[in-house]
Parts: structure tokens; sequence; C-alpha cells
């Protein structure tokens, strides 16, 4: 029985000359909340995609639920969800066939694509264009797609980018009710109050490296300071004063 | 002053934008010349007209600059007109009466009547010189004739480019493929799909523009439906293959139009489809006849035109199959979803 939903060691992965993951390690137990954070090519989005499968490491062992991707991709991508930041649907069909045509990709009843609109709260737009959805409607439509077949593992990345408060609010309110029934999810986000909200877990990533991996609480207490952002801006600044 | 400093600004960001990118200088500066040339190599070798006539006498065909002469006999004057191998008929009367056949809707053809007319009358060679030009309007033998059957294959090679090249360049850049990765959907099935809403259109295409002609233009369709239904599988597979390796991996929308344009330009007007491809020199017709809508747009023209039967058409398309099943084998491996 693996009691983990994705265990790296030594992970590294190159472009060209570029390394964007160094000498990663990481272990995330199932039914844990944790938010990757860094700055900008920090390195976060690389490891997503590593663990989505959607790129090769370049070396490292890489285990998502206890499989690895060469010899187990189908039945990974039956296990795990993917939402990905950005994600623009055909605009000329509706909710309710965007999501049919991801039901049919697992194979899914009707039943349960009613279940998931009720869940995403879309049901009253199922007829409605995508074209004609707003941003965070879109947003929810993309995590309905992702969690229509109900994955043990969620990948979020920057989930709520570009939205206004309310549909962010509504994301944080979808994806807590999704941690309640203990999906394990990983999620990428600029915003502190996010990760503060949504996750127990997090991890600091810069330069492609693991820079603190933690409880949210022990790290701001570790620090000394009042919040997350608090400790982001510290962190950061102090990683860029060592690269200097 | 400061909204005109704002334009300045944003036109040279846009400038730069654009021209950062090394496709941009291949396909403004570098791919009109190519067209241009073939076009020139095409019409513009030598500043003269130049024409291919048959010419269906006995007599020696008078010497007309421009005009080459297409020695042939009376039965293989329509096959050589609807093929546009010849642009016109000409043959002698007894009495030295020149007669020029031609459809006089064809420009190209009418240009040929009148400079073969100018020189007869100026040389005066022929006992009695006049020129008596008789429009052809027997259907087979038409401009439109020619045409009809081209644009069907026209029809089959744009909505396989356009519709599934184009589309798996725009589905990539919207991160829509990369939705459809992270699910179990096959590649086999996603290509499939796109080949299957193709073949309903263009059979719908095919069908309303043979109806069409039909009934506006007399246009008949004389060969074997069979062979038609092959044809258009045939040209579906070979196009919808080649779609899938031209939309196979890049992400950029100007780079992939720029192949697709590369790839259906010189064809569109090089394969025969608006007027006949028999102006190119003789050295590179091998190449011109190689070309998958040569092939598809002959075929058809073929089918419509010659009664062809389904056997006649075989080889034909199984030269379409296997260029289109190796360019899917190739499409599928170099397919990436990102």
């Amino acid at each position: 029985m693996v009691d983990f939903a994705i265990h790296t060691q030594n992970l590294i992965k190159d472009y060209g000359k570029f390394r964007a993951l160094d000498d990663v390690s990481i272990t995330v137990a199932k039914g844990e909340f944790v938010s990757l954070l860094g700055p900008n090519g920090a390195g976060k989005t690389s490891f997503l995609e590593v663990c989505e499968g959607i790129r090769e490491a370049t070396s490292g062992i890489v285990q998502i639920l206890g499989k690895t991707w060469k010899n187990s991709e189908d039945e990974l991508r039956r296990r795990i969800g993917l939402s990905f930041q950005d994600t623009r649907f055909q605009d000329r069909v509706t909710v309710w066939e965007t999501l049919e045509l991801f039901g049919a990709f697992f194979g899914l009843p009707k039943a349960r694509i009613l279940e998931v609109m009720v869940e995403v709260q879309l049901s009253e737009k199922q007829d409605t264009y995508v074209m004609n959805l707003s941003g965070g409607q879109r947003q929810r439509l993309a995590i309905a797609t992702a969690i229509l077949h109900k994955p043990e593992l969620l990948f979020l990345d920057e989930p709520t980018t570009g939205l206004d408060p309310t549909s962010r609010r509504e994301i944080w309110s979808l994806l807590q009710k999704l941690k309640s029934q203990g999906m394990t999810m990983i999620l990428t986000t600029h915003y502190m109050d996010e990760a503060e909200a949504l996750c127990e877990r997090i991890i600091f990533m810069h330069k492609g490296k693991v820079y603190k991996d933690g409880k949210l609480k022990d790290l701001v207490k570790e620090a000394g300071k009042q919040s997350l952002e608090e400790l982001f801006l510290s962190l950061t600044g102090s990683a860029l004063e060592t690269q200097n | 002053m400061n909204e005109l400093k704002v334009f300045w600004l944003f036109l040279v960001f846009l400038l730069k934008e654009t021209y950062r990118e090394p496709a941009v200088i291949f396909w403004a500066f570098i791919f009109p010349l190519i067209i241009s040339g073939v076009l020139g190599l095409a019409f513009g070798s030598s500043k003269e007209f130049s024409a291919k006539a048959a010419w269906v006498s006995d007599s020696p065909p008078p010497q007309v600059a421009g005009v080459t002469w297409v020695i042939c006999k009376e039965k293989e004057v329509i096959r050589k007109l609807q093929r546009g191998e010849v642009l016109l008929v000409a043959y002698s009367e007894k009495s030295g009466q020149l007669i020029l056949k031609f459809d006089s809707s064809n420009p190209e053809a009418n240009l040929a009547s009148n400079i073969i007319e100018n020189s007869i009358h100026r040389s005066a060679k022929l006992e009695n010189p006049s020129v008596i030009t008789i429009p052809i309007k027997t259907p087979g033998s038409r401009y439109i004739d020619f045409l009809i059957p081209g644009m069907v294959a026209f029809g089959i090679m744009n909505a396989c480019l356009w519709g599934i090249g184009s589309n798996l360049i725009e589905m990539r850049t919207k991160k829509l493929l990369i939705r459809f990765y992270a699910t179990p959907f096959s590649k086999n099935a996603f290509f499939l799909s796109f080949l299957g809403i193709r073949l309903l259109n263009v059979v719908l295409e095919s069908l309303f523009l043979i109806v069409f002609s039909n009934l506006v233009f007399g246009v008949e369709f004389t060969g074997s439906w069979p062979g038609l239904g092959l044809l258009i599988l045939s040209g579906l597979l070979c196009f919808g293959g080649m779609s899938i390796l031209l939309g196979s991996r890049t992400a950029k929308t100007q780079v992939g139009y720029g192949l697709i344009n590369a790839v259906s330009f010189p064809m569109m007007l090089c394969s025969g489809i608006f007027f006949s491809n028999q102006g190119f020199p003789e050295w590179i017709q091998p190449v011109v006849q190689a070309f998958p809508l040569s092939i598809l747009a002959d075929s058809t023209r073929s089918l419509f035109l010659e009664s062809f039967s389904l056997q006649d058409i075989l080889p034909q398309s199984a030269i379409l199959i296997v260029i289109g099943t190796v360019a899917l084998i190739f499409g599928r491996y170099f397919f990436r979803w990102i």
C-alpha cells in the first residue's frame, strides 16, 4: 500500500543548457494539500509538468501514486487530474457538451456529469456557450473537466490567476470541498492569501531548488514573520542576496 | 503629442515582435519570391504569349509565333481539350478557310485565337485566308467542365489542410490539446475524429458542387460513382495525413499557417485546378504531375469527362493512399500535444 501521492528524488530537468529543476526531492502524502510557491522561473511549472507526465525528467526518480509514467501512463491518466492555467475551450460549444466530451474520454455516465456540474455550480449554465462564460465560470469548467473522473491526485496550475475576488473565493470554496473529500492536491499560485487559505504545507522553490518545505504555521513561526507574504518576500529577498 | 508617442512606441513594439520571429522573414520575403519564380517559370519564361493548339488537318499547320501546334487525330481532340493539353482546335477547310474551335469563356483560348487570326491575316499564306471561329458549347469541352472536377479535388485538399492542420495548431495554441493529453483520449481516436468530420464535409461539399454545376452549367459526371467515392477517400487520407504532419508540432500560428500555405499554394497554382498546367516547361512536368493535387485533380477530371471506371483510377488512388499513409505515420510519430 503506497501512502504517498508524489515522490521525487534527485530530480533534474534541463532545457538545453538551462537547469529548470536541480536535485529536487519532494514527497507528498495522500490527502495533503500542498502549495508550490516561488518567483517566476523558480521551477514550479517544470516540477508540475514532470509530475504530470507532460515532460520527461532529465534524471532522477518520479513516482506518482507509486507508479512511474514510463510503465503506467494509461493508469495514471485515469487516476490524476490536471487543471491548467489559461485553458481555452472551444468557444462555440456548451458547458454540457464540453463536459460530455471529457466524460466520454473516461467513459463516465451522464449522471456523473450532472453531479460535477452541481459541484462546480455550472448547472444553470449547461446550455451556455463557453465563449459566453465569465472568467471564473471558465476556470470552474476547467476544474470540472479535471475532476470528472474523481482523480486521487489533482494538479492545479495557478487556478485563480486573472480572476476577480468573488470568482477566486468560489474556486477556493470548490477546492476546500474537494479537500474535504480526501483528494490530494498540489497547487502553484502567486497569491499568498490563496496558499494560506487552502494549503497546510508550503514548498518554496527558487532557481530550480527546494528552498523551504514545511507546515505553513511552522515556517511562518520559525522565520518570525506575521504572514506568508512577509515570509515569501523575506525568503525570495534573501535567496536573491545569496546569489548576488 | 503623447498619443503620437504611444502610437510610435506601439508600432515599434509590434514591428520588433513581428520581425524577431525568424519564420516571418521567410514567409514575408523569401516565400513570395519562390512563388513569383514558379509563376514566372510557368507563364513568364518568354516575353511572348505561348499556347498549345491542336491541328487536325493533313496539310501542314500555319506558322504562328507563340503557338505550338500539336498534330492529332479528330478523335483525340476532345480528350486533349478536356485535359487542358491544348487551348483550341484548328483545321483548314478545302476552301482554305481556317476553322478555330475553342471555349469562348476561356480567356487564354480567346487570346490564342486572336493571335492566330491576326497572324493569318497578316501573312495571308493560306489561299483564302479567312478565319472562322466556332465557340465550343458541347458539354465536356468547356472551361467549366475543366474547372469543376479540379474544384472538387481542390476542395478536398483545402478541407484537410485548413480544416485539420490549422485546427491542430489552433487547439495547441489554446492549450486545448494538453487538456486532451491529460485524459486517456488516444492519438488514434483523436486523428480519426478529425478525418471523420472532414470526410463528412468533403462528401457534402463535393456532392453540392457536382449537383450545382450540373443544374447551372450542365456539367455531367460520366464516370463511376464508386470510383469517385474511392478518390474522395484516397484524397482525404492523402491530405489528411499531410495535414496531421504539418500540424504535428508547431504551437505558433504564424509558422503553422505558413507551412500550410507553403504546401497548398504551389499545388493550387501548379496542379491544373484553375488553368491547365501544360504551360510549364517539359523538364518540370514530372514534378508538377507528381503533386498529390495534380494526381487527384487529373483522376477526378477523368471520372467526370472520360467515363473512367473504378478500376481505371485504382493506380492513382493507390499513390494517394501511400502518400497519405506515410505522412500519417510520420505525423503521428512527430505529433505532440503541447
